[in-house]
């Protein structure tokens, strides 16, 4: 309250009770969320992926969905948009109705991100080691020799590293801060890890149920990091433009929102 | 004494990270059956006032909360909003906004579904809510067919369904053309009147209020300074133009022969009040006939700088929004476009732009086509500032968005800060220069739109309902600008419904309806048009409509457009006929 103003009533507790909400986020903010990866699930971002087709701008913001709602909610809104554009944007849909499930990881890893407490970051972390380890592992079982293994998934072991040392803590710590600059910095290092991470689950699925030969693993050496920078881009200029409008536009700030 | 509808008692609300309070030791009660009308300049907490109706302030937004706020004997803190929506119908100042659904039945069942009402009631009070707002055989039609007041009506219906003790309407008529208004106001009232719903609205449509609010509540800064009935309130005209406020044309013309002198018993809020007080003056005071005249169009010289040629527009859908325009605008001229929601002004405004592609006809700018024109050699020659201040914002800082296409164009950096410097001074907005748009009211981030396009100096500006959403002194200070501009030999053109505001700054108006040009002439002899702008849903400001009623009564020609030529026309001569009102 401002220093010249006292006012003479008495200051009562505020309570959120304004409409349901999912883990601490509005229903309206989750719905605006899925509206929104449906709408970015139009758009074909690139046309070279391992499994043929193009994938969806979408990607680019499962993350930034997660860190602006939490890990459930996120997961939600991040699943709910996917689920409708695999029916309404089918040109995009890639392996159909499981990149429902990658949107949820995906999502649900950028709400575990900014989560201060708890362990869920181990729980993902058990995850995305095994996915990585299944993933690597059936390929050399197939054609693939370790070296070009590693290189293909260079970016899937930095998203790792990254994981589990404290620049997880460091992106939480500089999406949170009031210096926008920090805040793109953040969601940068958050995307991008998080990216990494939850398409080495995506990878490991769809390796599993479609496989690509050695050739292939060729081409990925150069064409995951320069898609996975792409997508960390996309989530970092939303998500810089978004959290700088929430924060100003003073909305309730979902309980689990790491801005 | 029975239980009032609204008791406020010392509310205090401060948003969330917000600097000062939005609300400030508010005490208000309402009773049952009341029409409270709610005014203050933009940022003095109408919207905030009427959030905390139906508790989404605090409950939606948190933050701080002092004192208590009663609705229909509930405590807003304690009860969350689905519980007080059943008593509280909200209205907001956007129809497109609030409708969702696909057909105008589905729209007034909705909050019913959600509420599980059983169908056979839904069906029932959908029925009573269309016919209260005069909707009944438009069932099946989508909301987005409908026209503004039409669209607004239907928001009140849907409010009105749920049986509400109380209707809280937030500027429900900024957007809507005057028959739109009417149309909305004569619709609440009706239903203050004969069904007995209690009304808070928040407007700046004070003639309207004075006609039908019981009390007014003037705000400012959040603090309640005055609360009575208008007939009080509005009387205070010095009190209330200090704050940026209007007060109804006819209370201002008395207020001016107040000052002239003249002893009245009581200043009239309304039309009828004020003819009423006239005619017990007559004899006392005469009307003098002599004075402005209906101008003829000014003889114009050399090439047009806008010429727009047999000009068709047709939308995907079919809508024939432009049905053969023909138009020429002079380097320097200032001109007003008026026309009902719908009439097709702002295609027009975005064909000189080239942001619509003809159907057929031309466009020409500085006699050249605009097809030929790239986007940013268009830009450089008009600044389009476009109705929702919003579709244009995008930066984070205020500054950078006044910069931004300076820079694009690679204006040298100290030239931009010039620039910038100069349009956020014109617009009031340079304390605000480090805060991002959006934390900035509706009001301001139109004036910042129209610092951004400022900055870039073009030729001719395009106000498309510049006015709209702001108070009366955020309204002058955008048209204010806008005539020095033409002074600076700028060409203006101002798109609005607005049309009291425009005497002072237009010289020629053109009457659009229904995609056609009804009139272009000079602004005194459009306003009196009166049949002309009856056939675009328009209504001449009210002391227009005083004086040509003033001029049938005493047969002389009375083409005056303010209330200052008004009152310079009325000659004080002897006694009163019947002694006052």
């Amino acid at each position: 309250m401002a220093e010249s103003f006292q006012p003479k009533g008495e200051e009562r507790e505020v309570r959120l009770l304004g409409g349901a909400t999912i883990d601490g986020a509005p229903v309206a903010y989750v719905v605006v969320m899925a509206a929104v990866v449906t709408a970015l699930s139009f758009v074909p971002f690139s046309v070279v992926f391992a499994a043929g087709g193009s994938f969806p701008l979408a990607q680019g913001v499962y993350a930034l969905v997660g860190i602006l709602l939490g890990p459930w909610a996120g997961a939600l809104a991040a699943g709910i948009g996917r689920l409708i554009a695999v029916f309404v944007a089918p040109h995009t849909a890639g392996v159909g109705l499981p990149s429902v499930v990658f949107a949820v990881v995906w999502a649900a890893a950028g709400g575990i991100l900014v989560e201060k407490r708890g362990w869920g970051w181990l729980l993902a972390l058990v995850v995305f080691v095994a996915s990585y380890l299944f993933y690597v592992g059936r390929a050399l079982t197939i054609d693939v020799t370790l070296p070009l293994a590693l290189q293909a998934t260079a970016v899937s072991l930095l998203g790792l590293l990254l994981w589990v040392l404290p620049t997880r803590a460091l992106a939480r710590r500089w999406i949170a801060d009031p210096n926008l600059g920090r805040v793109a910095a953040g969601l940068f290092l958050g995307c991008l890890m998080v990216n990494a991470n939850a398409l080495t689950f995506a990878n490991a699925w769809v390796y599993y149920t479609i496989g690509w030969p050695a050739k292939v693993w060729m081409a990925l050496v150069p064409v995951v990091p320069v898609e996975q920078f792409f997508r960390t881009v996309v989530g970092t200029v939303i998500g810089v433009g978004v959290i700088a409008g929430l924060r100003a536009l003073g909305l309730k700030r979902p309980a689990k929102a790491g801005y | 004494m029975a239980e009032p509808i609204v008791l406020l008692e010392n509310l205090s609300y401060q948003y969330p990270g917000a600097s000062a309070p939005a609300l400030r030791d508010v005490n208000l009660r309402v009773e049952r059956g009341e029409f409270v009308g709610i005014v203050g300049p933009t940022g003095a907490g109408k919207t905030t006032l009427c959030l905390a109706l139906n508790g989404t302030v605090p409950q939606f937004y948190g933050g701080r909360f002092f004192g208590r706020a009663l609705v229909a004997g509930l405590d807003t803190l304690e009860h969350p909003i689905h519980d007080l929506a059943r008593h509280v119908g909200m209205v907001f100042q956007d129809p497109e906004a609030q409708l969702l659904t696909t057909s105008v039945e589905n729209e007034v069942a909705f909050a019913l579904e959600n509420l599980c009402v059983p169908p056979e009631a839904i069906r029932a009070r959908v029925a009573r809510a269309l016919a209260a707002v005069r909707l009944q055989g438009l069932e099946k039609k989508r909301p987005h067919e409908l026209s503004g007041g039409q669209k607004q009506r239907l928001a009140i219906a849907a409010a009105l369904a749920l049986e509400p003790d109380l209707l809280v309407l937030d500027e429900p008529t900024t957007q809507l053309d005057p028959v739109g208004q009417e149309e909305v106001f004569a619709t609440v009232a009706r239903l203050n009147r004969e069904q007995g719903v209690t009304v808070v609205m928040a407007s700046h449509a004070v003639e309207y209020l004075a006609e039908h609010a019981t009390r007014l509540v003037i705000l400012d800064q959040g603090q309640v300074l005055q609360v009575g009935p208008p007939r009080d309130v509005l009387a205070q005209v010095e009190q209330l133009e200090a704050l940026g406020l209007r007060v109804p044309q006819v209370t201002r013309f008395y207020h001016l022969m107040q000052a002239r002198g003249e002893r009245l018993p009581t200043l009239p809020v309304t039309q009828d009040e004020a003819l009423a007080q006239y005619r017990g003056l007559r004899g006392r005071w005469r009307i003098r006939s002599d004075g402005a005249a209906v101008a003829a169009s000014p003889p114009r010289e050399g090439p047009p700088l806008i010429e727009v040629e047999d000009l068709r527009h047709v939308y995907p859908d079919g809508t024939e929004a432009l049905r053969g325009v023909s138009l020429r605008v002079w380097p320097g001229e200032y001109v007003v476009i008026v026309g009902q929601n719908g009439a097709g002004k702002s295609t027009l405004a975005k064909h000189v732009v080239h942001l619509l592609e003809p159907t057929s006809g031309t466009v020409r700018v500085g006699g050249e086509d605009v097809r030929g024109l790239s986007t940013a050699a268009l830009a450089q020659r008009v600044g389009f500032i476009s109705q929702n201040p919003d579709n244009q914002i995008f930066t984070t800082r205020v500054e950078e968005e006044v910069a931004f296409a300076l820079r694009a164009r690679r204006v040298p950096e100290a030239e931009v800060q010039r620039r910038v410097a100069w349009a956020l001074e014109e617009m009031g907005l340079a304390p605000y220069r480090d805060r991002h748009p959006l934390s900035l009211p509706k009001g301001d981030r139109a004036r910042l739109v129209v610092a951004a396009v400022l900055a870039m100096g073009p030729d001719i500006l395009i106000f498309d309902e510049p006015t709209t959403g702001q108070d009366p002194q955020g309204a002058r200070r955008i048209l204010d600008l806008s005539r020095r501009l033409q002074e600076q030999g700028k060409t203006v053109l101002v798109i609005t419904h607005h049309l009291y505001l425009m005497p002072p700054y237009a010289e020629r108006a053109v009457v659009m309806a229904r995609g056609a040009i009804l009139l272009d002439a000079p602004l005194r002899q459009a306003f009196h048009a009166v049949d002309v702008l009856r056939q675009s849903d328009l209504q001449p400001p009210q002391i227009v409509l005083f004086a040509r009623a003033l001029a049938a009564w005493e047969g002389v020609d009375l083409p005056i457009l303010t209330e200052e030529e008004l009152a310079a026309r009325v000659e004080v001569t002897g006694e009163m006929e019947h002694g006052g009102v």
